[in-house]
This record gives structure tokens, C-alpha cells and sequence, in this order.
């Protein structure tokens, strides 16, 4: 009978509405796929068991575009507002989040993992968008060189302008690199607004400044080749080190200067003008799913949010995860940034 | 038969051909004698299709040409500089009218080395035509106009880019050919001599018009005015 | 129907052919440059703009940096041009390859490979990084036509008492001048538009109007300070390329050629001597980066880590035949709308042909960024084509076009009219002159030009970045992700996937070499 067919297909689609939650209205029909739209660093780890467990679970393959590098991951979502390139964007930074909440990028989901996340992550009350993971660009310094050198590695920001570590440290520019970027945020955070005084004092002790991190990285980075000891990295790196080496390590060949640190958040959000807001909103869970979330260290070297997942063992020995690192509002970022750059461009150029 | 009537064709600016009147009959040689810039080059590729008319029409047979495109007219043409085919072999070229009328490998074949062998070129068929003496060229571009058997062959001053005594064997050869094959030939050139040997009868053209039509000796002897008798001299 | 002279081909026939090319660059190019540029100035404030003096420095910098770049390329190729087109010796071919592998290399490797040598951070690492770059557009597209000029024209300016200098600069040089000019226009245009070099090699304090725009774009999203300087770029470009144009128009027919080949002879004595030095000299310094590159990756064991299974990237060895497939792709595409495009611009010398070459070298000095972000917001009609596959070909023909355009249009002004005519005359419809005397003329340069799009599409990173996906890893889109990580492993794949790069290009090219010849004007 036709009412029974009926039946049937409400019933069907029972599950999706159950899973549905107070931010999100009515009932859709699931998708065969969703597309997550991001940067090229998070493309390049996805591969076919990335998310096999969430089309395993329900029924909904994943994909994954990149357009653009992680500088452009927000504007070219806001520039594709009205048709979104796919149904979730994932890799929206603190930096960069108050021009895309400002743009109405996102309708509100509110994970259910959220009560393992720390609240300090939790930037935005409104649940536009859930952080994911975050990464914490330190200062690495090369082992093996100090110790040839028979001088002790940087403790912290200050020793970076004392006489003993003239011209031993490379950074990034801020206005074509994110971690330049978090660099110079973290000595705004720690110097207040003595901070440019700061940055003369770098300049007078030979700072190096590259474009981005590769060249910083792989040319400058005394470890590779070049002449500085002291690069502008990231906390996971040395673990990398140890994961990527070349014949198998056991203990990193760099360290982490724990000072001077500064958080950066990624989140993910559910794109405003996307055709299946509810089953992105599972994606998003998934991500922040603890078996989403023990991935992520060892394929894209950032830390994960959800607080429940253990570091993996290269992880725990070759690193620390900072307890203090420094951090800004988005929105002062905002605020200031065309100023700050403008200010350390001129400190900084000849 | 070919029939020119009142033909005006323009070149550029100028009224390069001024309501020519022509005939030509089957097998018959006609040769368009005029000084340089008298029009008869375009003359000839109006005739040929190549150029737009102003006025008149060309008839064969009694049949208007006007609605019919060059590459359908079954008219042989020679270039002046010969316009061989740089990237085919001297068979390619002299083969490739026979090709297009979509003849049998084994009859264009045996046509091109016929016609080869008319020119003196036997042999010459797997050469490439860069390297290509003169006279050479000028051969094998007679052969490949030949060779398709067209119903009128249109020669542009064929013979000027070569010396005298070139000339002067070559324009033997090339009447004795058209006579052997009983090629209806409409033949432009600036030398009454050339003209004498070759056609039956000559149109003398001057500011592109027509003004003498008549065998070679009958202009000598009664040219229509003082500059005809002038150029014929 | 009546047609006269070079009007064999309809203006039907004509605008048929142009249908091709004029979609491709109208939706690919044209469409998305005006959306995105509209986008931005619409909401410009020309204050804005004008008091940033700065900007005015960077548009001065980017100006002479590639003035300076294209004068240095044309001497330092010079030599080696000189070689390769007027000598016959052993290793010619080669030499003539080989030229063509820093092309492919990603900046951000070069970069590794300079540093090693200590050459960087100042401008004179941008212009030597220029230099290495586009010797080869100067000795491929100069040699071609060089290899073809007549010695008896030299030699007859040598019998009535010309010096040798004398010759070269009186007699030769004007003969060479189209090539030199479509040589010049293509390196500045590169080297105008340069981005990693100028960041990786400069270091951060030089900024072109590309990198600008980059900044603009990307980091401080100030879409109409962006588009504005955009726009200025190529408001720049195209009075450059209209002016190029109308020189190429004038000269094309000009010239006295001999068969390619033909007028090449062994060196002998001093000439010998230079010849060798010439060679070996401009090889061996093309060669050290590479070289450095090489050495490094043996020295870490790269090689071996292409075939092993990293556990986030696969395989880096896998990204090989993705390019290759995406290579043949773009060649495909760019040859067939090249071809169409020759054709209609060698066929009328028209305003609108002369227009129509213009636009279609536009991309070629636009901003990648542009481009991309252009794509974002015009590819979604009628299909949506933006995040597809297909997107990447298309990108990297729509930078190849030129070429094969360059390539060919020469050789297609060079058929006499007349020799058209002929084949009308013996029977052949307007289409059959195409196959049988336009086609085959023009294959071999087609093949040239389809050589150089698919060394483009190799070492194109930029549009493909912007559709990237797991599964359209080509190899510098793979070198980037493995340098995006820390680890000595990473850094060796890297450098011997760069390598690997370097070699796939130079056998391609090798290979094409060999069916190629009798052309002119060709990269």
C-alpha cells in the first residue's frame, strides 16, 4: 500500500533527522558525497583511509579540493560565497577568522566533541566555526651545532638579541608567511608596545629574514645546509625530523624553544550556501572524532584538539606541547595587522 | 572553348583589366602580349577564378563560370616562380592534380611518369624540389599542370625568370608540347618573340585593354597603331 | 564564388576556424579577468592607490628588473645561440636539449641549489636566476632562424670588404631581428612577471608588482588594491605585446631563407675553438644548480625514497605519470587551439588579427593569482568547472598557446600565396589546400611548438596549486608538499624528484628534436 512505501521512506530518513541538532532545521536527504574545500598542506595528506571510517559509517564518500595555499583558503571562500566550491571549509586559521566571520562564511554547528576540546581553543561562541587542531610555531635550533659550537641553545625570546647569538637566527616575513606572521604576534604578545624596540634590537643582531618557510627551513636552516642554527618553525618539527629522517633516529636532531611560542588554531566550518548543511555537520564531528583526531599528528604535524587523543610516542619524546604559548584575539588581529606589518617592514628594511 | 566577355577586373585601386573580349578555341594557343603593368597577369587568374570580376564573364562551352570556384574549373595554371610544393617530392608534386581528382596510386603512377618523361625528367621523381635547378623547376611545374589533362592550361609568363638561351630552348620544347597534346593554352608574356613562336594568335593588351587580337604575323604586318607596331618590333 | 589572392579562405571559412581559439581565451582568460578585475575596481578608491608610493618603487623595480633580466639572457645565450645554429658537431642535438632543463625546475629547489653556491639574497641572484631560466627561449627561438639565413648573404657583404663584426651587425642582426624581438618579448614578459625568483632568490626585501599583487590578493585581501595593480600589469603587458606585434607584422616577410640545416658546416681552426668554449662554457654554467641538485639528492639517498611508500604522500615516484598525462593533455589542447589561432592570424593581416595574437599572449604576463582567483568566480556556468580535473590542462595550455602560435604563424606567413593557389588550381577545395599544403608545412612546427607545451605543463605549479586535489599530485605540485615538511628524507626526495624532473624534460624535448626541422621563429 502507498501509505506503507511512505512509511518506509519517512523511517529512512529517520536516522539523518535524529542526528540533527538545535542549530540546524528540517530534514535533508543524505548526499553521496561531500566535498571539503581547503588548503593544498591538507590535500596533500588525505588519502583513501583519511575517511574511510566516516563512509564506512554513513554511507557518504569524502572529497577534497584545495584552491590556493593557506594564505588564500579564506578568501577564496569568501570570493565563492554565493556557490561554494563544496560543503564543509576546513583550514580557516585564527589569524585569518575574523574576515571570514565577518564575510558570513558559515552557519553555526556545535559538535558534540566540543566538551573534550579546550575552552582556549574554542574561539568563537557562536559555533561558526570548531577548531580542529592547532599548531604552535616555535623557535627550533639544530642540536648538533651548539654543541660543536660548545654554546647553550636559546632559552627564550631575550637571548635572541644577546651578543653570543648574533646572526644565528632565521625568521620569516609576516606578510607572505603564516608562521613569520605568528612569530611577530608572539613577540607583540611579549613585548607589548615596546615590541618594534624588540625587533631593532633583532635587527641589530643580524636576524635573517626569507620569504617563507621552505626556504627558511631548507636553505637557511644550519641542519640543510645553510647558516642559521635558529629557524622560525614549529613545535611538531623535530618529531618530523625523527619520522622523516633520513636513516631511522631515535631521538630528533632539534629542539624547541618553548619561549616564545604562539598558538595557531584551525578550524572547520559548515559553508552558508552549501546543499547538505546537516551531513556536513557529521563531517565535522568525525573531525573532531577521536579516530580522526589520532591522525592528525603524524600526517599533517600539528597537535589535535580533541584533548582525549594521545600524542604518539615520536611526539611525547621529541617535543613538548607549550602550556603557555601566546595567542590573540582574531579580531585584534583584524584590527591591527596592516599596521603591525607596516610598522616591522620598516623596522626591519635597510 | 573559352569565352571572355567584357572582363573588367580590378586590382587594388585601378581597373587592372578594362571589358576584355576574348576567344579561345579548342586546342588552339593564344598569347597575351603586353608590357609590364598591362594587366594581363590578372587578366589570366580572372579567368582562372582567382581573382573577383567587376564586370563581364568567362564562359567555356557556353557555360557561365561565375558560380564556379577555382579548384572546380579543370583549368591548368602556371605560376610565375613556378609555386612548387616545397615539402613534396618532384612525383608528389607533378601527382598531386591526379590525387585530387581522385585517380587510382597505380594510374597516377604511371600518368606522372609519363608526363616525367615528356619533360626530360625521368628519374627525377623521388627528388626533392629544393635544390632544383631552374629549368628544372620550370618543368616540373609544366608537368604538374599537364598532368591532370585540364581543359585549358593558363600560363603566367612561365619563361621569365630564366636566361635567354634558356628561354629560347625551353619555349621550343613547351610549343611542341602543348601541340603534341592538344592543350587549349592561354599563355601571358611581355616577349613578342616568345609570342610568336608559341601562339596561334596574339592579344596585344596595353592599360589593361585588348586592343589587337590577330596571328602574329598579321599584327606585324598591320599593327592597329603606332605603339603596337612599336612593341611588336 | 570568386576568391582572389590570399582570400582562398572565406571569411566564413575564417571565422569557423576562430571559433575555437576565441572560446578558449575568451572563457578561460578573458571572462574570468574581467569578473575578478571589475570585483576589485569597482570598489577602488584611486586615493587609495595613489598614495601608496610605495607602489610606485615596486612598479619601477619590477620595470627595469626584467629590462635588465631579458638584456643579460640575450648576451649570456648569445654564444651558445651562435653555436648550435651555425655549426654541425657532435652533441649539437643534445646541447640544443639539455638548454631547456633549468626551465622546468621549481624556484623553490633552485633556490636550494644557488643558496648552495652561495648566490643569493641580492639582485644579482634574481638576475642570474633569470638568466638560467630563459636561455633557452633565447637559443631555441633565435637559433631557429638563425640556422636558416642564407651564408651567401653574409658572404656577399664579406666580398665587397665588410669585417666580420661589420657583417654580423649590418647584415645579420637585422635579419634576426624578429626572432630576437619574439625571444625578448617572451623572456620579459617571464621575468616581468616573476614571483618565487624574485621572493626565494632576492629574499623578502624585493618586491615585483606580482609579488605585490600577491600579497594584496592573498594575505591582506584588499581585492581592489589588488586588482588595480593587476590591471595595471596588464595595461603594461599588452602595450608591450601591441608593439611587438606590429614589428613582427612588418619584418615576417622580409627575409632569405635556406633550407634548416643546410647551411650549417663543421667548425674549424679558431671558430673550433670558440664554438667549444661557447658550448661547453654556457652548458657546464647552466648545469651547476642541476648539478647541485643531483649531488645533494645522491648524497641523502633521494632516489631510492621516490619508490618508497611514504605513508601521507604514496609513492613521489606516482606523481610522474600524472604530469605526463596532464602534459599530453595540455599539448593536445594547446596545439589544436593553437593551430586554429595561426590560421586565422596568418591568413589576413587585419586589425583583428593582430588583436587576436595580442590577447592570446595576455596570460603569459598576468598574475597567476589573478588567473586563479578569475577562476574561482567565473568557471561556475555553465558547468561547474572549478574544482574539476580538467581544469588543470586547460590552465597550462591556456600559458602554452603563445607558443605553439609562435611557432607556427611564421611558417604559415612564409607559404607563398601562390603556392595555395596552385593546389586550387590542380583540384584541391579550400580544405585540401589545409591538409595537403598548409598542414604538412606547418606539422613539423607544430610539433615544436607542442614540444614546448608540454615542457610547460611540466613545471607549471601555480594554476595547478589552485585546483589541487589528492589525485592530481603532478611533480611540483609533489616536490612542494615534500618540502612543506620537515625531514632530511623529505628534503631528498624532493631534490631527486626534481632531478627526475629535469630528465623527463630533457629526453622529451631530445625526442621531439629528432622529428623536427625546417622552422623558423620556433621555440
Amino acid at each position: 500500500m502507498k501509505t506503507g512505501r511512505y512509511l518506509a521512506l519517512l523511517l529512512a530518513l529517520l536516522p539523518v533527522t535524529a542526528c540533527a541538532d538545535d542549530t540546524t532545521q528540517g530534514t535533508e536527504t543524505p548526499p553521496d558525497s561531500l566535498t571539503i574545500v581547503s588548503h593544498d598542506s591538507f590535500a596533500g595528506g588525505v588519502t583513501d583511509e583519511t575517511f574511510a571510517a566516516f563512509t564506512a559509517e554513513t554511507g557518504i564518500e569524502v572529497d577534497v579540493v584545495a584552491a590556493g595555499d593557506a594564505g588564500g583558503t579564506v578568501n577564496q571562500a569568501i570570493l565563492t560565497r554565493d556557490n561554494p566550491l563544496g560543503d564543509v571549509l576546513f583550514g580557516v586559521d585564527d589569524t585569518f577568522l575574523s574576515r571570514a566571520l565577518d564575510e558570513e562564511l558559515f552557519v553555526p554547528y556545535e559538535s558534540e566533541f566540543l566538551a573534550s576540546v579546550d575552552p582556549a581553543l574554542v574561539l568563537d561562541p557562536d559555533h561558526r566555526v570548531t577548531p580542529i587542531d592547532f599548531g604552535d610555531v616555535c623557535l627550533n635550533y639544530d642540536i648538533a651545532w651548539f654543541e660543536e659550537a660548545g654554546l647553550e641553545p636559546p632559552q627564550s625570546l631575550d637571548d635572541l638579541v644577546a651578543p653570543e647569538y648574533a646572526g644565528l637566527t632565521v625568521a620569516e616575513d609576516p606578510a607572505s608567511s603564516s608562521p613569520g606572521l605568528a612569530f611577530l604576534l608572539a613577540t607583540i604578545d611579549r613585548y607589548g608596545s615596546d615590541w618594534p624596540g624588540y625587533w631593532e634590537s633583532l635587527v641589530a643582531n643580524d636576524v635573517k629574514i626569507v620569504a617563507d618557510w621552505e626556504t627558511a627551513y631548507y636553505t637557511d636552516f644550519t641542519r640543510y645546509g645553510g647558516d642559521q642554527p635558529v629557524v622560525v618553525s614549529y613545535a611538531s618539527s623535530p618529531p618530523a625530523e625523527v619520522i622523516f629522517a633520513e636513516t631511522p633516529i631515535d631521538t630528533a636532531p632539534t629542539g624547541v624553544v618553548t619561549d616564545g611560542c604562539y598558538r595557531q588554531v584551525e578550524f572547520a566550518g559548515v559553508l552558508a550556501n552549501g546543499e547538505h548543511p546537516q551531513a556536513s555537520g557529521r563531517l565535522v564531528d568525525f573531525m573532531l572524532s577521536p579516530e580522526f583526531q589520532a591522525t592528525i599528528p603524524t600526517t599533517w604535524f600539528v597537535f589535535p584538539a580533541n584533548e582525549e587523543v594521545e600524542l604518539p610516542d615520536v611526539f611525547s619524546e621529541n617535543t613538548i606541547v607549550p602550556d603557555d604559548p601566546a595567542s590573540f584575539d582574531p579580531a585584534e588581529i583584524a584590527a591591527n595587522r596592516d599596521d603591525w606589518l607596516d610598522q616591522w617592514r620598516r623596522v626591519v628594511t635597510p | 572553348m573559352l569565352e571572355i566577355e567584357n572582363l573588367s577586373v580590378r586590382f587594388g585601386e585601378t581597373i587592372a583589366v578594362d571589358h576584355a573580349d576574348l576567344e579561345v578555341g579548342d586546342g588552339e594557343r593564344v598569347a597575351v602580349l603586353g608590357p609590364s603593368g598591362s594587366g594581363k597577369s590578372t587578366l589570366l587568374r580572372g579567368v582562372a577564378g582567382l581573382e573577383p570580376l567587376v564586370s563581364g564573364r568567362v564562359t567555356w562551352d557556353g557555360a557561365d563560370l561565375a558560380g564556379t570556384p577555382p579548384h572546380q574549373r579543370r583549368f591548368g595554371f602556371m605560376f610565375q616562380g613556378y609555386a612548387l610544393f616545397p615539402h613534396m617530392t618532384v612525383g608528389d608534386n607533378v601527382a598531386f592534380g591526379l590525387r585530387m581528382a581522385g585517380l587510382a596510386p597505380g594510374d597516377i603512377a604511371g600518368r606522372v611518369g609519363e608526363v616525367l618523361g615528356w619533360m626530360g625528367l625521368e628519374g627525377f621523381a623521388s627528388r626533392s624540389v629544393e635544390g632544383l635547378s631552374g629549368g628544372e623547376q620550370q618543368r616540373v611545374a609544366l608537368a604538374r599542370t599537364l598532368a591532370p589533362r585540364p581543359r585549358l592550361v593558363m600560363l603566367d609568363e612561365p619563361l621569365g625568370a630564366l636566361d635567354r638561351a634558356l628561354r629560347e630552348r625551353l619555349i621550343t620544347e613547351m610549343t611542341e608540347l602543348l601541340e603534341r597534346a592538344g592543350t587549349t593554352a592561354l599563355y601571358v608574356t611581355h616577349d613578342h618573340d616568345e609570342a610568336a613562336i608559341l601562339a596561334d594568335r596574339v592579344a596585344i593588351m596595353r592599360q589593361g585593354r585588348i586592343i589587337q587580337t590577330a596571328p602574329m604575323a598579321d599584327i606585324r604586318s598591320s599593327p592597329v597603331d603606332d605603339w603596337v607596331a612599336a612593341f611588336v618590333n | 564564388m570568386a576568391a582572389g589572392g590570399d582570400t582562398l579562405t572565406s571569411r566564413r571559412t575564417l571565422w569557423a576556424v576562430a571559433a575555437l581559439p576565441l572560446l578558449f581565451i575568451g572563457y578561460l582568460f578573458v571572462y574570468p579577468m574581467i569578473r575578478i578585475l571589475w570585483l576589485g575596481v569597482s570598489e577602488l578608491q584611486l586615493s587609495d592607490v595613489l598614495v601608496e608610493t610605495r607602489l610606485l618603487r615596486v612598479a619601477w623595480f619590477t620595470l627595469w628588473q626584467a629590462a635588465v633580466s631579458t638584456l643579460l639572457t640575450l648576451v649570456v645565450a648569445a654564444p651558445l645561440t651562435w653555436a648550435v645554429s651555425r655549426f654541425e658537431f657532435p652533441g649539437r642535438r643534445l646541447a640544443q636539449g639539455l638548454v631547456v632543463v633549468p626551465f622546468v625546475l621549481p624556484t623553490v629547489v633552485v633556490g636550494t641549489a644557488f643558496a648552495a653556491l652561495g648566490w643569493r639574497g641580492s639582485i644579482w641572484a634574481i638576475l642570474a636566476a633569470h638568466v638560467f631560466y630563459n636561455v633557452a627561449v633565447v637559443v631555441r627561438t633565435v637559433g631557429g632562424l638563425w640556422a636558416r639565413i642564407d651564408r651567401k648573404v653574409e658572404e656577399a657583404a664579406a666580398v665587397l670588404g665588410a669585417p666580420p663584426w661589420t657583417v654580423f651587425r649590418t647584415v645579420t642582426l637585422p635579419l634576426l631581428r624578429p626572432a630576437i624581438i619574439a625571444a625578448a618579448s617572451i623572456v620579459f614578459l617571464f621575468t616581468f612577471t616573476s614571483f618565487g625568483v624574485i621572493l626565494i632568490l632576492g629574499g623578502f626585501q624585493y618586491a615585483t608588482l606580482e609579488v605585490e599583487i600577491y600579497r594584496q590578493a592573498v594575505i591582506d585581501f584588499d581585492l581592489p588594491l589588488a586588482a588595480a595593480l593587476a590591471l595595471g600589469q596588464l595595461v603594461g603587458v599588452s602595450t608591450l605585446l601591441a608593439i611587438y606585434s606590429r614589428r613582427q607584422e612588418r619584418t615576417a616577410s622580409a627575409l632569405v631563407l635556406a633550407p634548416e640545416g643546410s647551411t650549417r658546416r663543421r667548425p674549424a681552426g679558431r671558430a673550433g675553438v670558440a664554438v667549444t668554449l661557447a658550448v661547453l662554457g654556457t652548458l657546464g654554467l647552466l648545469a651547476i644548480p642541476p648539478g647541485v641538485l643531483v649531488a645533494k639528492a645522491l648524497a641523502h639517498d633521494g632516489f631510492s625514497r621516490l619508490v618508497t611508500d611514504d605513508p601521507v604522500v604514496g609513492r613521489p615516484v606516482e606523481a610522474v605519470p600524472t604530469s605526463l598525462q596532464f602534459g599530453l593533455a595540455a599539448t593536445v589542447i594547446a596545439v589544436a587551439v593553437g593551430l586554429c589561432a595561426a590560421y586565422v592570424i596568418s591568413r589576413r593581416r587585419t586589425r583583428l588579427s593582430q588583436w587576436f595574437d595580442v590577447v592570446l599572449m595576455l596570460p603569459l604576463g598576468t598574475s597567476a593569482v589573478t588567473i586563479g582567483f578569475g577562476f574561482l568566480i567565473a568557471l561556475d556556468v555553465p558547468i561547474d568547472l572549478r574544482a574539476t580535473i580538467a581544469l588543470i590542462p586547460l590552465a597550462h595550455a591556456l600559458v602554452a598557446v603563445p607558443f605553439v602560435v609562435r611557432a607556427i604563424v611564421p611558417l604559415l606567413r612564409s607559404i607563398s600565396p601562390s603556392v595555395r593557389e596552385a593546389a586550387a588550381m590542380l583540384g584541391a577545395s579550400p580544405t585540401q589546400v589545409f591538409r595537403h599544403i598548409d598542414l604538412p608545412i606547418v606539422a613539423r612546427a607544430a610539433l615544436v611548438g607542442a614540444g614546448f607545451a608540454f615542457v610547460v605543463s611540466l613545471g607549471e605549479f601555480g594554476a595547478t596549486s589552485f585546483v589541487a586535489r589528492p589525485d592530481t599530485t603532478t611533480i611540483p605540485v609533489m616536490i612542494f608538499r615534500l618540502l612543506g615538511r620537515p625531514g632530511l628524507g623529505n628534503f631528498a626526495a624532493a631534490l631527486a624528484l626534481a632531478s627526475l624532473l629535469g630528465a623527463i624534460t630533457a629526453a622529451a624535448i631530445l625526442a621531439i628534436d629528432r622529428f623536427r626541422s625546417g622552422d623558423m621563429g620556433s621555440f
